[in-house]
């Protein structure tokens, strides 16, 4: 037997796996044909910028806006390319077999992770690192101090290592190449473009994880665009802008990262362990709360409403009505709506995590086996064959929270205090209108699996809404029985708490009252399904072992 | 073989080994230990379960319940100690498409923490050993498959493993090949390395294997040298076939007569098959009162028991089950 030296994980050019794709993609061809075409792209972008900036503006300037096409070219081979050629290069290596034979070495997990993470796209590393003369002759002759520099390829750095991250976390689990190579891509279209949209209504961290905002921050100023110091407001701070997104990226990096390395570990564990599931879910909630409550304070959330009213109020003897409709609108509906918004998508991030550290029926058979046939063999509270359903609670009394505060602040708010009283069973019933639907999904999906109860969300959840909103558009009352299609989806009861915890809205009080019949028969519903099922579940289990 | 080397520190251990799929239960519980240097053939027929076994021993498959001791490392509780005194070469092992021959042995050398001169020397005693010289310059993409086949067998033994653990590992290779790898894995075996084994070459494992177990159904039947496994299986009984000039059923019915006593099956037109426990001479008398009883046969062989019947044996079995 040979004496095993293992070199430590940071030392990553003796990573063998490392050093296995730096054989397989720094081939000389390869490297020498993908060279010539980003030095060539790279010298026309830069000469062509420079040229045309450069009329009527002295050379600095002229080389400093040329850096800007330079680092868009690096973040397209490096974010692109590069989180295409992770996602589908593990996912060919767990199709094939290899990612066993990995397995079978005594590197440590993250040995593993870190070898992947930076072996597979070495490629790309490589040829953005090959720009970097270009940047040089940016920055040296647009004299754009160091600590510019810096702070801008730290960012870029951090976000390809996410990006990174978040392709080796959809090769792992998807295991067809084109299919995880599809995702991946989906994932940065998502994150660029259709993230930094949510972030305006209060998903305020998910909007620095696209990254463009934080170097525009710091190369604006530069050309004499923007104020010098971007800030983020999170509570009562101002904090800098590409600090707090370094800050995000480097956080939501660490817990993609868990993921590989649980999976490396072990290949059926779950992505998330039950305390990491609760850690990502008060990450997000405090995370969305910060950035939420200055929004909140001066009114801006809602800005997008009034926005709505004031392009479709330009006609003779509109304006009037649409005062009196933006009133309606911001004083009642869309605040209430909003709120309503939030407590379904806790609900729906609850219900996500909790999809995540469910076990299957089969884990849990095996884990009472292994019991019967050892009675000394205890499985810990946090192993992943353990049920789900307390911590499912704790995941819902943590989204309960975050959105209990939200709303609380709403009401604070100049513009609701005076017009909205909230009913003294406020938190009951929100925690009725989160908890109940939760709890039902959390028992059917451990009792039938996560396709049975995707199934029973779609039929029962979505379906009834998608019926409700097709008779609204046909031009019934949603107060007839649009209002009881709605009112059978979970997704629904948020909306109908919130809708039932205020009075005082003089124009909404009769339609909010027509509401609590079907909320209350949506409860009980609800409430009396879950029952049932974890009745059949824990007949299920206790068979299961037999 | 040395006395050290036949310790169990050195062998594989494994006790009431239970790995569920689903609601099928692959391994109903299954324990046996094979001593360090010995080379342990795992039997059976298709879906018996070898594979799983095999691939539970190689911390690969979470057993649902059971412990596995790989020359005095628990697989389970330490999976790290034990993959680095273990190599497992699964039925047709990939290899990446992407690397040469000598570049993929230097990956699981480094893998292994082997580096500078031990690696290139381990490097080039493993081409030498598979008969890859000549081929160390080509990408594993262009290899025939026994070609492949000898070239995982090559990476797995770089790290001079105390637990070898090989799954159908003659797949795809010639005579001659198959013939270096019986003589690899003896030479493994003598230096102190337990080597399991399955393979659908029976009769090479019957010149190869010094035990071997016997999986059907999930179930081991039996376990233990191979002279004695066959022993108690009833393959070391004489197996006989008798040819009449005519028709067979004077001969059966006299065989099935306490003055026969080897009860027979017609296995043609004019051919019996009869068992019986029996020496030499109890044979050559039992032939005589064959003579002696007029039945009209004509001819009379010994058919050889091998493993194959054996195996056959459990298959058949497991069918009329």
């Amino acid at each position: 037997m040979t004496p095993f030296f293992s070199p430590p994980a940071w030392q990553i050019w003796l990573n063998p796996i490392v050093r296995r794709y730096a054989t397989a993609r720094l081939r000389l061809l390869s490297v020498a044909g993908w060279s010539l075409v980003v030095q060539a792209l790279a010298a026309f972008l830069w000469l062509v910028v420079y040229f045309a900036a450069g009329k009527g503006v002295d050379r600095p300037r002229a080389a400093l806006a040329a850096w800007t096409p330079i680092l868009i070219l690096q973040g397209l081979i490096w974010l692109l390319k590069g989180t295409f050629s992770v996602a589908v290069g593990i996912a060919k290596e767990g199709a094939e077999g290899l990612s066993e034979s990995q397995r079978l070495t005594p590197l440590s997990a993250w040995q593993k992770v870190v070898g992947y993470l930076i072996g597979l796209p070495i490629l790309e590393t490589t040829l953005v690192a090959s720009l970097l003369p270009w940047s040089a002759v940016s920055i040296l002759v647009g004299q754009v101090p160091l600590a510019v520099v810096f702070r801008v390829h730290l960012l870029l750095i951090t976000s390809a290592v996410l990006h990174h991250s978040i392709g080796l976390v959809a090769g792992t689990v998807i295991r067809q190449k084109i299919v995880a190579g599809t995702v991946s891509q989906l994932l940065v279209i998502t994150l660029h473009f259709i993230v930094p949209l949510l972030s305006r209504f209060g998903l305020g961290p998910l909007g620095h994880l696209g990254v463009e905002r934080a170097i525009a921050a710091e190369l604006l100023p530069l050309q004499g665009i923007g104020t010098p110091s971007a800030k983020v407001r999170f509570f009562d701070f101002e904090l800098s802008l590409n600090g707090y997104a370094w800050l995000v990226m480097t956080i939501l990096i660490g817990f993609l990262l868990q993921i590989l390395w649980r999976r490396w570990r072990r290949a059926d564990a779950h992505l998330f362990s039950k305390p990491l599931a609760l850690a990502f879910s008060a990450w997000i909630i405090f995370m969305s709360l910060g950035e939420t409550f200055p929004l909140l304070r001066d009114g801006t959330l809602f800005d997008w409403g009034n926005r709505v009213i004031a392009k479709h109020s330009h006609g003779p003897g509109q304006a009037e009505l649409a005062g009196q409709a933006a009133t309606v609108l911001t004083q009642g509906l869309i605040p209430l709506g909003w709120a309503g918004m939030f407590g379904c998508m806790a609900l729906l991030s609850a219900m996500i995590l909790s999809a995540i550290i469910t076990p299957t029926l089969e884990q849990h058979r095996g884990a009472r086996r292994a019991h019967l046939d050892d009675p000394t063999l205890r499985l810990p509270w946090t192993g992943d064959a353990r049920s789900a359903l307390l911590w499912t609670v704790v995941l819902g009394l943590m989204a309960l929270a975050g959105w209990a505060v939200l709303v609380e602040q709403l009401l604070d708010t100049p513009l609701l205090h005076l017009v909205i009283t909230p009913s003294a069973c406020l938190p009951l019933f929100l925690g009725a209108g989160l908890l109940i639907p939760l709890l039902t999904w959390a028992i059917l999906l451990e009792w039938r699996g996560p396709k049975t109860a995707g199934l029973g969300v779609f039929v029962g959840w979505i379906i009834p809404v998608m019926i409700g909103i097709v008779g609204i558009l046909s031009g019934m009352n949603p107060t007839h029985w649009p209002k009881w299609w709605i009112g059978l989806s979970g997704f629904a009861l948020p909306f109908y708490s919130i809708s039932q915890s205020m009075s005082g809205l003089a124009d909404l009080s009769d339609t909010l009252r027509e509401l609590r019949a079907p909320w209350l028969l949506s409860l009980g519903g609800h409430a009396i399904l879950a029952v049932v099922m974890l009745f059949y579940l824990r007949r299920a289990q206790r068979v299961s072992a037999k | 073989m040395s006395e050290e080397h036949r310790s169990f520190d050195t062998g594989v251990s494994v006790r009431n080994l239970r790995v569920d799929y689903g609601r099928r239960i692959a391994l109903h519980g299954i324990s046996f230990e094979v001593p360090g240097g010995e080379i342990f053939g795992l039997l059976g027929p298709n879906g018996a379960g070898k594979t799983t076994a095999f691939r539970a021993m190689s911390t690969l498959q979470e057993p649902t319940h059971g412990e596995i001791h790989l020359a005095g490392r628990n697989a389970r509780k330490d999976p790290d100690a034990a993959r680095a005194i273990l190599a497992y070469m699964p039925d047709l092992a990939p290899l990446p498409q992407d690397l040469r021959a000598e570049e993929y042995l230097r990956f699981v050398a480094e893998c292994f923490g082997l580096w500078g001169k031990e690696r290139d020397q381990r490097v080039e005693a493993g081409l030498e050993q598979v008969d890859l010289r000549e081929r160390r310059r080509d990408f594993c993409r262009q290899l025939s498959l026994g070609m492949r086949q000898r070239l995982v067998l090559a990476s797995c033994l770089l790290h001079r493993p105390l637990v070898l653990i090989l799954d159908e590992p003659a797949s795809g290779m010639d005579p001659f090949a198959r013939a270096a790898l019986r003589d690899a894995l003896r030479a493994q075996a003598a230096q102190g390395t337990t080597v399991i084994l399955s393979s659908h070459v029976l009769s090479e494992l019957q010149d190869l294997c010094t035990s071997v177990g016997l999986l059907q159904g999930g179930r081991l039947v039996d376990a233990g040298p191979l002279r004695e496994v066959i022993h108690r299986q009833g393959v070391g009984r004489r197996r006989l076939r008798l040819r009449t000039s005519g028709p067979a059923e004077a001969l059966l019915g006299w065989l099935a007569s306490p003055e026969g006593g080897a009860p027979g099956v017609r296995v043609g037109q004019d051919e019996v098959d009869c068992q019986f426990a029996a020496n030499d001479g109890e044979q050559a008398a039992f032939f005589q009162r064959v003579g002696a009883a007029g039945l009209g046969v004509v001819a009379m062989r010994e058919i050889e028991s091998s493993i194959e019947e054996m195996v056959l044996g459990l298959h058949e079995a497991g069918g009329s089950r």
